[in-house]
């Protein structure tokens, strides 16, 4: 009874139902939505669940290198993140960590609950990054990741085109179908709005 | 990956050096951030949490999507409560259960009051569920965030109905389901019904 997972290649992700709000929308915060949750606000779930369903994965996939296991760490975390989100205290500090300290301990225990080996060893050899750089190089990717989430969807394509699909600007224009000024504009835009949301987040 | 963009390629290098800076440490943060990953199609919305069972292992979410839920709960009701109730066990809640792929069976869990020890006493009427191979059974378990997790109790059919009772000392407040699956020699676990 496995079911084959379709996996798009990048870039022509599968997007959850809703599309990020439009630009200029004002987007409520992680504190309202952990708050409204805990109410049972079915719609503000599926809010946090857009912004950090992708960050989740990625944590999952760099913790338990395995695909199907990270997918079940997603599930997971956010059914914790449903049953838990009235023990969140705006006043002792932000969403964004709460809500990574949950997907940790989530993916913590999809870890130990493991009965069969990995798919792939282990890859620390010697002299990799230590246990504090991982950590480290988790809650960045994280941090970023999430606020990618919350650009609107025309300017997060064009970063996610940008950084990681190995294309040139005049590449992107043709691509996307709009003008290579349009392009560096929003993609100027986009990392001033990532940059004020990164600049919010340092505390863990 | 082995081509990284550089800032001034992305952005024009007009306004104020404070700005650029800060349009250079973003750029070097997503740098180091690498790709988000994909987001598989599967768990692509978000699990329905109001809902009995919740985020499914992978091998059953295939099976549960075809199985033909609305009509047979219905059945699966009806039959169950004609067939239950009709001795002293003092019924506090009901679940029903519906068949999961290609299974025709359907049943119905009663939960009664606690013993002087504390559990749960239940009674589970099942119906189309067919005899197993010697060396095999069924197993019913609670399941939490989608996961079987604890057993009720293992047994076995051999007609068309079949009736047992089981006890169990757990708080069902902190599960979201029941399934029942067959444990057969040699092969996997199949997932045959589901609250």
């Amino acid at each position: 009874m496995e079911v084959a997972l379709e996996r798009p290649p990048l870039l022509s992700l599968a997007r959850p139902s809703k599309p990020a709000p439009p630009a200029g929308e004002v987007q409520p915060t992680d504190e309202e939505l952990l708050t409204r949750t805990a109410r049972g606000d079915g719609e503000a779930f599926e809010t946090l669940y857009r912004r950090y369903s992708r960050p989740v994965l990625g944590l999952a996939l760099r913790r338990l290198r395995d695909h199907g296991r990270a997918e079940d760490a997603v599930q997971e975390t956010f059914a914790s993140i449903w049953r838990s989100a009235s023990s969140f205290r705006p006043e002792r500090g932000r969403g964004g960590p709460w809500l990574y300290a949950v997907a940790r301990n989530a993916i913590s225990d999809r870890g130990r609950a493991r009965t069969e080996p990995p798919a792939e060893a282990p890859d620390q050899p010697a002299g990799g990054p230590s246990p504090e750089e991982l950590a480290e190089q988790d809650w960045l990717s994280w941090r970023v990741h999430a606020a990618l989430e919350q650009l609107p969807s025309n300017e997060r394509q064009l970063i996610e085109l940008a950084y990681w699909s190995e294309l040139s600007q005049s590449e992107i224009a043709t691509k996307v179908g709009i003008p290579l000024g349009t392009v560096k504009t929003r993609t100027r835009s986009a990392l001033s709005r990532l940059a004020e949301m990164l600049e919010g987040e340092e505390v863990r | 990956m082995t081509r990284q963009p550089e800032l001034r390629e992305l952005v024009d290098d007009d306004g104020p050096p404070e700005e650029l800076e800060r349009l250079r440490r973003v750029h070097d943060l997503l740098l180091a951030a690498g790709p988000p990953p994909d987001l598989p199609r599967a768990i692509a919305s978000a699990p329905s949490l109001r809902g009995r069972v919740v985020a499914l292992p992978r091998r059953w979410r295939g099976a549960l999507a075809s199985a033909a839920a609305a009509a047979v709960f219905g059945l699966a009701f009806g039959l169950g409560y004609m067939l239950g109730g009709n001795d002293s066990f003092a019924t506090k809640h009901r679940v029903a259960m519906r068949p999961v792929g290609s299974s025709r069976a359907s049943g119905l869990i009663d939960i009664g009051n606690r013993d002087a020890g504390g559990n749960w006493q239940l009674k589970v009427v099942v119906r189309g569920l067919p005899r197993l191979p010697t060396g095999s059974w069924y197993v019913l378990y609670l399941t939490k965030h989608g996961r079987a997790v604890v057993s009720c109790g293992t047994f076995n059919s051999s007609g068309p109905v079949t009736r047992v009772r089981m006890s169990a000392p757990y708080e069902f407040g902190e599960y979201d389901g029941w399934v029942v699956t067959a444990h057969m020699r040699g092969e996997p676990d199949r997932v045959l019904m589901t609250t």
